[in-house]
C-alpha cells in the first residue's frame, strides 16, 4: 500500500509543479537563495560569547555558576546536590564525569545506572556534560552519540549541566554545523533552553510540567 | 480524539454562539493580547531589520523548496532510510490511520503516548486508534486537558485557549479527585504524576515534525513541556506524522525558522526544548527507541502546488501568529471556524484540504485587514489567498482533481448583478462621476445627519444584505462632495494664489 502511495504522491507533486512550469514559472532551487543574515555574535570573542549566553538563560531562572578547572566543577556539583538535598543521582557516561560520585560513601550520594529508566523516575537529580552552548539563544546542545544523558537530562527534577568555556558558540547556525560529522547528523541532538515550562492552564507559567524543574550549569575551564 | 469539531459549513451560527459567550471572550481577549505584546518584544530583541531579513530568507528557503518538492523530498527519504528509519507513505488521513494502527499493532502496544501534533489531529488519529482498541494518551498539558474534557483544540499552540483555570480545576477534581480550589501548579503537578506513568508503559510513542532536513534525513520537534521528548526516547518504537511540505533542504536552515517559529507563535526566543532526531538509535546501550517509522502525508497537500497563491499556504510554519492578530478570531476563538486549523491560515488551509464547497463560509471570516499577513513569519500573504478562495466560491473552481467539485456554492444572482453594476460603473471616470451625483441625490431618502437613519431602516427591512450590515454597525451616507471634486477645487486655488489672487467664494 504504503509503495503504491509513495508513487501516487510523487506523482502528483511533480504534476502540479510542472503545470505550475508551464504557468506563472517557479522560483530556482535552494543553491540559489542567499545566505542567512549574519549574527552579530559571530565577531564576538570568548568573553563575550559568555556574557551573552548567560544573560539569555538567566532570565529563564537558570543558575549559571563559573568555576576554574574541572576538579572545582565536580567539586561544586557535590554542593549543589547536597543542598538540593539530592540522595539519589544519576550520572551520564562522560569521561568527565567518572570521579563525581566514586567517592560515593565520602559523597553520600546513591548512584543511579543512567540508562535504567525505571531507576530514573525516582532519582533526584540527573548530571551531565553538555556538548556545546550557543550564546545567541542560551542553549544548551547535547549530542546523544557523545555521551548517554538523553534520559538522564529529561527524568529527574532537578538537571545539573557541565559546559567547557571553550564551547560557547555564537549562533545557532554555528551549533548545529559543528553537530556535523562528515554531513552525518547525531541520533538525537537537543537543545535545551531552561527548564521544562507550560502556559497551557490561562497562559499562567508553570515550571517542570513534565521534564525538569530546574536547571543548572556548571561553567569550567580545564 | 473523542470530541467532535463543530461543522465547518456553519461558521455563520458557530461565531454567533461564540459571541455569546463572555468567558471564552475574555478568555480569548486575554490570550490573544498577551501574545500579541510577547511577539513584539521578542521581535525588538532581534532588532526588527533582521527580523525581516530572517522573514525574507525564511520564505525565500520554502518557496525554493516547495518548488523542487519532489526532490527534497525523496532526499529526505533516502537519507532517513540510510540511517535506518522506516519510511510510509499515506495518500489520505485514512490511509494515514490504518497504517499508524497497524505500525501499533506490530509494535504490540496496547498504549500509545502522543506529543502535540496538528497534522494528527487533521487526520483524527486518536479516535482512529481508540477505535483500534489502543489507549491514545495526549502528553501535552493543553491537549490532554481537552481531552480529558472530550472536546478538541480551539488554538494551535495552546490548545486549551479557551478554558478557565476553574473550568479545568472541576474537570480534574472530576477526573481525578484532586481539590476543585487548585491552582495552576498544582493542577500542573497532578497532571505530571498522571502523565509520568503512561510514558512508562507506553510501548509507542506518536509525534509530529516541525521541520524534515533533506541534507541529513533528520526531524526536528520544538515543544516547552518534555512530553515530546519523552514521547520519542521513552517507548521502543516512535512513529513521527509528517505532511510533505515540512521538509527544508539544508540542516543549518534549521537556523532560521527557529529564530522564527518560537518568536512568533509564543514571543519566547526559543521554546524550551527542541529534538532533532535522526534514525532510531543504533548502539543498543544508548538510550531512545529502536524503531523509528516516519509517516509520510499527502492528505490533499499536493492539489495546493500549481498556483503561487495557493502554494504559498504550504510555507506555513504553524505558529499561530495570525491567530493571535486577527481581528476575528480574537472575537470567535478556534471552535467556531470548525477545523482543526482555525484563524486566518485555518480560512486559507480548511477550504483547500477538504474543499471550498464544503468550507465555503472560511474565506468570509475575515475583513481583510491584513494583520495575518503583517505577523506571517513567512509572509504568507493570506488576504490574497482569502480572496482567491472567494473567487473559487462563487466561480464555482475547484481545485482540479478536486473530489468536492459537486458541492460548491455559485454566487447568488443578486449578488452577481450587484457586483457587475459596480464593476461597470466604476470603470469609466464619467460614469463613476455621474454615479457618484445620482446616489448623492437618491441618498436624500435615507441619510440623516450624515448616517443612513430611521427610513434607512425600513430601507433595510425590505432589502436584507444592506440591513444585515446596518443591525450592528452604523452606515455613513456619501459626503456632500466627493474627494476629487475639493482636489480640483484645490488645485484652482493654488493656481489662483501662485498668480497673486485670493480665492474667493466659489464653490465652498
Amino acid at each position: 500500500m504504503s509503495r503504491a502511495a509513495r508513487e501516487t504522491i510523487l506523482g502528483a507533486i511533480r504534476k502540479r509543479l510542472r503545470e505550475a512550469r508551464l504557468g506563472e514559472g517557479l522560483p530556482e532551487d535552494r543553491d540559489a537563495v542567499g545566505p542567512a543574515p549574519r549574527h552579530r555574535l559571530l565577531d564576538a570573542d570568548a568573553e563575550q560569547l559568555l556574557t551573552a549566553f548567560r544573560a539569555r538563560i538567566e532570565p529563564l531562572g537558570v543558575l549559571v555558576h563559573e568555576v576554574g578547572g574541572l576538579d572545582e566543577a565536580l567539586e561544586l556539583v557535590r554542593a549543589r546536590l547536597r543542598d538540593a538535598g539530592a540522595r539519589t543521582v544519576a550520572c551520564s557516561d562522560a569521561a568527565a564525569l567518572s570521579d563525581l560520585l566514586s567517592r560515593e560513601l565520602e559523597a553520600g550520594f546513591q548512584a543511579v545506572d543512567p540508562g535504567d529508566s525505571e531507576a530514573l523516575f525516582g532519582a533526584d537529580a540527573g548530571v551531565c556534560c553538555a556538548q556545546a552552548g550557543i550564546a545567541e539563544t542560551g542553549s544548551l546542545v547535547l549530542d546523544a552519540d557523545r555521551e548517554r544523558h538523553r534520559l538522564v537530562s529529561l527524568i529527574p527534577p532537578l538537571h545539573i549541566a557541565l559546559l567547557h568555556r571553550d564551547r560557547v558558540v555564537p549562533d545557532l547556525a554555528t551549533a548545529l554545523r559543528d553537530a556535523l560529522t562528515e554531513g552525518r547528523a547525531p541520533t538525537a541532538l537537543t537543545l535545551i533552553t531552561g527548564p521544562s515550562r507550560t502556559a497551557d492552564i490561562e497562559l499562567k507559567l508553570v515550571v517542570g510540567v513534565h521534564g525538569p524543574k530546574a536547571l543548572e550549569i556548571v561553567v569550567h575551564g580545564d | 480524539m473523542s470530541g467532535s469539531q463543530l461543522p465547518v459549513e456553519r461558521f455563520d451560527a458557530n461565531a454567533r454562539d461564540a459571541l455569546g459567550d463572555p468567558v471564552l471572550r475574555g478568555a480569548l481577549r486575554r490570550a490573544t493580547d498577551l501574545f500579541g505584546e510577547r511577539r513584539r518584544a521578542a521581535i525588538d530583541d532581534v532588532g526588527a531589520d533582521d527580523f525581516e531579513a530572517l522573514r525574507d530568507h525564511a520564505r525565500a528557503i520554502k518557496d525554493a523548496t516547495l518548488a523542487h518538492l519532489d526532490v527534497h523530498l525523496e532526499r529526505f527519504v533516502a537519507q532517513a532510510e540510510a540511517r535506518g528509519a522506516k519510511v510510509h507513505w499515506a495518500r489520505t488521513g485514512d490511509e494515514a490511520c490504518e497504517l499508524l494502527a497497524g505500525l501499533c499493532a506490530g509494535a504490540g502496544a496496547k498504549t500509545v503516548v502522543k506529543s502535540k501534533s496538528m497534522t494528527t489531529e487533521e487526520i483524527e488519529l486518536g479516535a482512529a486508534l481508540e477505535a483500534h482498541g489502543l489507549r491514545s494518551i495526549e502528553t501535552d498539558l493543553g491537549e490532554w486537558i481537552i481531552q480529558q474534557a472530550g472536546e478538541v483544540p480551539s488554538h494551535i499552540i495552546v490548545p486549551a485557549i479557551h478554558k478557565t483555570k476553574a473550568q479545568i480545576a472541576a474537570l480534574f477534581a472530576d477526573k481525578l479527585g484532586t481539590d476543585p480550589e487548585a491552582d495552576e501548579k498544582a493542577l500542573t503537578a497532578a497532571a505530571r504524576d498522571v502523565l509520568r506513568r503512561e510514558f512508562a508503559a507506553a510501548e509507542v510513542g506518536i509525534s509530529g515534525v516541525n521541520f524534515a532536513v533533506a541534507e541529513t534525513g533528520s526531524i526536528l520537534i520544538l515543544e516547552n513541556e518534555g512530553n515530546a521528548r519523552f514521547t520519542t526516547s521513552l517507548p521502543k518504537v516512535h512513529i513521527a506524522v509528517m505532511g510533505i511540505e515540512k521538509v527544508v533542504p539544508r540542516f543549518e536552515d534549521l537556523a532560521v525558522f527557529l529564530k522564527l517559529l518560537p518568536r512568533s507563535g509564543t514571543g519566547q526566543h526559543l521554546t524550551s526544548y527542541q529534538s532533532i532526531l535522526t534514525g532510531p538509535k543504533q548502539d543498543p546501550s544508548a538510550d531512545g527507541p529502536e524503531e523509528l517509522h516516519i509517516v509520510v502525508l499527502d492528505n490533499g497537500r499536493s492539489r495546493f502546488l500549481d498556483q503561487a497563491v495557493t502554494r504559498a499556504s504550504l510555507a506555513c510554519i504553524r505558529c499561530g501568529a495570525c491567530l493571535n492578530a486577527c481581528p476575528v478570531y480574537q472575537q470567535v476563538g478556534g471552535h467556531a471556524y470548525g477545523s482543526v486549523y482555525p484563524g486566518p491560515i485555518g480560512a486559507v488551509i480548511t477550504p483547500q484540504l477538504v474543499g471550498v464547497g464544503k468550507a465555503s463560509q472560511l474565506p468570509y471570516a475575515s475583513s481583510l485587514c491584513g494583520a495575518c499577513r503583517e505577523v506571517c513569519p513567512v509572509r504568507i500573504d493570506i488576504p490574497a489567498l482569502l480572496l482567491h478562495l472567494r473567487q473559487e466560491v462563487t466561480e464555482g473552481h475547484e481545485p482540479s482533481g478536486s473530489p468536492f467539485g459537486a458541492q460548491r456554492r455559485p454566487a447568488k444572482r443578486g449578488e452577481r448583478l450587484g457586483f457587475r453594476l459596480w464593476s461597470f460603473g466604476v470603470r469609466g471616470r464619467l460614469r463613476y462621476e455621474w454615479g457618484s451625483a445620482l446616489a448623492r441625490f437618491g441618498q436624500r431618502l435615507v441619510v440623516r445627519g450624515g448616517y443612513v437613519g430611521k427610513v434607512g431602516a425600513l430601507l433595510s427591512r425590505l432589502a436584507p444584505p444592506l440591513g444585515a450590515w446596518t443591525g450592528t454597525r452604523d452606515l455613513r451616507g456619501l459626503a456632500p462632495r466627493s474627494f476629487r471634486a475639493r482636489w480640483r477645487q484645490e488645485l484652482r486655488h493654488q493656481e489662483l494664489r501662485r498668480q497673486g489672487l485670493t480665492p474667493s467664494g466659489g464653490e465652498r
